[in-house]
């Protein structure tokens, strides 16, 4: 500016809404699949913006030039999932294993909670849990309709394998009676015991998930 | 021989396991806490132990200095220090050598674990053994002035190495203009053994109500898991910021280990399942700019898996026959003599095995069993996407993918025992599995700023996959000729087989529409708002065998509002508040929602620099008032955070949450309890046939589930000393619930249970870049329900870390 400089072509964050800030941000950012869903983001519309999580000058995690690390930073807010990592049962994010963005873009996506998906429609899950994608001969219906979420509570349980609820049975059976809201009953109810070994439906029905081999998932 | 008091333990890892540990037979926590320490430490030996530790983890240090020392690789330049910050330790200073700024830090430690208790329980929840560790290693290098010959910037990590169960290394480089890369390792080692999963609860012995003859506990869970997964990404990114560039990515996902599955064939056999999937990723990507600030991109992946999962025979609960010489039979997981499991006894016998010999030769029991397959999964997928702001106003999005997965494996099973409801004797099953999955995906992203405060957003997304599924499988029975005279002494010649043939052509299809529109306001620079609707349309259709009226065919159409509000008063106080209300006119499943609705209110008050305060809460709604499920489903969490660090010398850490976990549904079902125990939740139930729609489930109940967890946290930092950074804290975990028993055997287990973890850490720096930490952590778990017929799950340890680290 002492050489004659055009001051009004500086951008000065100082004083800027988050969306002129963020907006800045995308002109060079903006254009990779990363960041290209910021604009219609939950963040965005809660009035969240790139600095509130980075900052170039002064960043603490070098990676991502991170105000703080994850998952402390994203705990700021959301203090919810830190108790939720804090049960007994839990994806590995405290211990460094997992982080947030492994199955949610902060950035946005086009599906709801920001979740991320496969490139096929996939859920997230698959990207690691391999094994339960499929495609399976026999599906289990819930799997691929609803989710993994229908069973499970991905961020932490207080159940073993992160389940919504325990003993299994009970999670089995509020799927298993009938109900005139689907076509001839729905699935099923079991025609056993249940104060004898078969509490335990997964000791028979082995692959829950889904099964090439038997129609009631044994094998 | 007498039978096997305890679930036998076979595969060589979770062998090794049980050679490491000493099995406790506790029979209470008390019992457990009194006397029954694994590793006993008394105070001189630990001292001794930490320090010989110590000198060894400093000679080692002092290697790795020497071998990473910079006036090894660099010619020396002196740097001057920063002025530390007043309130935050200050980074160390780094060195400059050869053109980069370089920060380095590794931590070199042992840990210790005295465990009372479960190891079982332990290694399910923690799983941190004693042993010298590779705590934690960082190395940046940025290039002073951009003109580094391989790179600029240079980020390595990692964590864990040396027997944690969790450790990961995370690298990224890049050179300006030429390329980004990024890539990761992680390895992570799952052990769980909660002993009630997929356990039958074989019932003690009488006079016990329902007693067995014999009575075999199942003590840990048939379902074990001692598997490895290895996790690792490579993205590369080439000319960044040209018209075009590309991207290369390669993932690598692989899992093995043992663990315990079971089979049901007549009865239910313990199988060993050896674990081997792997998934390999390869990515290419292109990205063309085309316009000013548009891009187009085409990216194609492909996926291969490989499923190579072996199951075979797990013989435990063996018995003899009673032939010449003795042969051993395998009753399988369930022993439950009063319910006929695997079989009645028949007197004038008093047990079903007497000194080792089967009384009954008509069980159920596996001789063998043998299952292999081979799934190979191959995944194409092609994307093509734009993301544009080339008009000033509009912000554009879109992609679509298209994705072809062509599945199969034969199937290759074969078992011998006795299949009492069958009669069969032997079988086995070939054929082949395949089913294939096509999807399509597409998603259109754009915002239109309306006005310099006001925008219309707008998100479609399309998600559209059908699953073509063929079975043709084949079953070769060995069936007694005789059934009658049917029993584990007849002999495969007196058989006759029976081909049993199975084909299944089915398909799995799903059709999902979602748009959602919203219009955000800024009102001014502190508050703001936004408003809007969803519309989603589901079609679901699963046509089996392709007969006519064998198609299940749904239509689920979901409406929901939005709303959001988002508050910066002051500087110093944040506000968020989120609302959504969904309706949904059908359901797919029956615990899926009729209604849903969310409100999520945060709040964060910073007050001064050294100040953070938050509190949030998270509310959802779940239901279907159908009037034969009457689902309920509601998911409350409340919670407040502290952080307070006035001075350097002092930091106070508070957290405490609640989250409040209700689902009910009707359910119908099916319980005879034994002779004389009353079940309350069984006996109020209603014995009505499911309302006359399931003679086999004649009760019908209200399931009610309650969890409510208690969440606590508070933590202390403080220097005691200028070189001394001390850190004291607790937290706990407290869960009360109640479940609906159906067995007088099961425990409420998860449902209610303490998990406490106090932990004190002390560290001093020592100078000369160095610094000693030491850890403490002590992790205990008790449920307040009674056990069960398993191995107790109480336990507490002690870990130990003391660790030298290095940095500069």
């Amino acid at each position: 500016m002492a050489g004659g400089g055009d001051k009004t072509k500086i951008f000065v964050f100082e004083g800027k809404s988050r969306q002129e800030t963020s907006a800045r941000c995308l002109t060079c950012h903006g254009e990779a699949h990363e960041q290209s869903h910021f604009a219609q983001s939950a963040h965005s519309g809660s009035d969240v913006g790139c600095l509130d999580c980075h900052s170039p000058h002064h960043s603490k995690e070098k990676e991502f030039l991170l105000v703080q690390e994850q998952p402390q930073l994203c705990y700021g807010c959301h203090t919810s999932a830190k108790a939720d990592f804090a049960k007994a049962y839990h994806h590995r994010v405290n211990e460094g294993l997992v982080q947030c963005v492994d199955c949610h873009n902060p950035h946005g996506t086009g599906t709801v909670r920001q979740l991320r998906t496969l490139p096929s429609g996939d859920f997230i899950c698959y990207k690691c849990h391999v094994d339960k994608q499929g495609p399976f001969v026999y599906e289990h219906v819930p799997v691929k309709t609803e989710g993994c979420t229908s069973c499970h509570s991905p961020h932490g349980s207080t159940n073993p394998k992160l389940l919504n609820v325990m003993p299994v049975n009970m999670l089995c059976l509020q799927c298993h009676t009938f109900s005139s809201q689907l076509t001839a009953g729905g699935p099923s109810g079991p025609t056993h015991n249940q104060s004898a070994k078969y509490q335990a439906c997964t000791m028979c029905h082995t692959q829950i998930h889904g099964s090439n081999f038997s129609n009631v998932f044994f094998k | 021989m007498e039978p096997p008091g305890k679930f036998g333990l076979q595969s060589s890892l979770l062998e090794k396991r049980a050679e490491r540990r000493t099995q406790i037979d506790c029979t209470s926590a008390v019992a457990c806490g009194h006397n029954k320490h694994r590793i006993a430490i008394a105070p001189a030996v630990l001292v001794r132990a930490v320090l010989m530790r110590a000198v060894i983890v400093c000679a080692v240090i002092a290697v790795i200095m020497i071998v990473l020392s910079p006036e090894t690789l660099f010619a020396q330049t002196p740097t001057a220090s920063p002025t530390p910050a007043p309130a935050a330790p200050a980074e160390p200073d780094g060195v400059t050598r050869g053109g980069y700024e370089i920060h380095q830090s590794i931590e070199l430690g042992y840990r210790t674990t005295d465990l009372t208790g479960s190891g079982d329980m332990y290694d399910t929840l923690v799983n941190l053994q004693t042993g010298p560790r590779i705590l934690d290693q960082t190395l940046t290098m940025q290039s002073v002035d951009h003109q580094g010959l391989l790179f600029d910037n240079l980020y390595l990590n990692s964590v864990g190495w040396g027997g944690d169960p969790n450790n990961y290394l995370r690298l990224r480089a890049d050179k300006n203009k030429w390329y980004n890369f990024q890539g990761s390792f992680r390895r992570d080692q799952y052990f769980s053994d909660y002993d009630l999963w997929a356990n039958p609860l074989n019932p003690p012995p009488p006079p016990a109500p329902g007693g067995s003859t014999p009575s075999i506990p199942i003590l840990n869970s048939p379902h074990a898991f001692a598997t490895t997964r290895r996790v690792s990404d490579f993205d590369l990114t080439l000319l960044p910021q040209s018209t075009v560039s590309f991207r290369l990515g390669y993932s690598h996902n692989n899992m093995t280990g043992p663990s315990y599955s079971s089979i049901h064939e007549g009865t239910e056999a313990s199988l060993l399942q050896d674990w081997n999937t792997t998934m390999n990723s390869y990515r290419l990507g292109v990205d063309f700019r085309v316009a000013p600030r548009t891009v187009l991109s085409y990216d194609q992946f492909l996926d291969y898996y490989k499923g190579d999962t072996d199951y075979q025979l797990n013989s435990i609960n063996q018995a003899l026959l009673p032939t010449t010489p003795a042969s051993p039979v395998s009753l399988g997981l369930s022993i439950d003599t009063a319910n006929n499991e695997p079989c009645a006894v028949v007197p004038p016998a008093t047990s079903l095995i007497v000194n080792g010999t089967l009384t009954n030769v008509t069980c159920s029991a596996y001789f063998n069993y043998l299952r292999n397959q081979r799934i190979r999964t191959t995944t194409p997928t092609e994307r093509l996407s734009l993301r544009s702001n080339y008009f000033q106003r509009v912000e554009l999005v879109a992609s679509f993918a298209y994705s072809s997965a062509t599945s199969s494996t034969p199937l290759n099973e074969s078992f011998g025992g006795l299949i009492t409801r069958t009669n069969t004797l032997a079988f086995t099953g070939t054929g082949t599995a395949a089913a294939n999955r096509i999807s399509d995906t597409a998603d259109l992203g754009a915002t239109v700023h309306l006005a310099k405060h006001l925008r219309l957003i707008e998100k479609f997304y399309f998600w559209a996959y059908r699953i073509p599924q063929n079975g043709n499988f084949s079953e070769v029975d060995n069936d007694c000729i005789n059934p009658k005279a049917c029993t584990l002494l007849t002999p495969l010649s007196a058989t006759a087989p029976t081909i049993v043939p199975t084909l299944q052509t089915a398909s799995f299809n799903q059709t999902w529409t979602r748009n959602q529109t919203e219009l955000a306001w800024d009102i001014s620079k502190k508050a703001g708002a936004r408003i809007g609707y969803r519309y989603g349309d589901r079609k679901f259709n699963h046509f089996i065998d392709f007969l006519p009226g064998d198609e299940d065919h749904f239509v689920g159409l979901e409406k929901t509002v939005l709303f959001g509000l988002w508050a910066r008063p002051t500087h110093a106080l944040r506000l968020n508040f989120d609302f959504e209300h969904s309706n949904f006119n059908a359901v797919f499943v029956r615990l899926s929602p009729r209604k849903e609705a969310r409100y999520r209110f945060q709040a964060t008050y910073t007050p001064r620099s050294w100040a953070t305060l938050g509190g949030s809460i998270n509310i959802l709604n779940l239901s279907n008032n159908d009037a034969q499920t009457q689902y309920v489903g509601h998911n409350q969490n409340y919670g407040l955070t502290a952080s307070l660090a006035p001075r350097e010398r002092l930091g106070l850490d508070l957290a405490y949450n609640f989250n409040s976990v209700i689902q009910n549904a009707i359910i119908c079902f099916n319980d005879t309890p034994p002779p004389g125990v009353i079940l309350p939740f069984v006996a109020n139930a209603v014995n009505n046939d499911c309302a006359g729609n399931d003679t086999s489930n004649n009760l019908m109940a209200n399931s009610y589930y309650t969890n409510h967890t208690n969440f606590g946290l508070a933590a202390v930092r403080f220097k005691p000393a200028k070189r001394v950074m001390a850190n004291v804290g607790y937290s706990i975990t407290n869960v009360n619930g109640s479940v609906p028993q159906f067995n007088i055997l099961q425990p409420l287990g998860t449902v209610q249970y303490k998990y406490q973890q106090p932990v004190a850490n002390l560290s001093v720096d020592i100078g000369h870049k160095l610094a000693f930490n030491m850890g403490w952590n002590y992790y205990q778990y008790g449920e307040g329900s009674f056990v069960g017929p398993t191995a107790p799950r109480y336990f507490h340890a002690n870990s130990l870390t003391e660790s030298l680290r290095y940095s500069f």
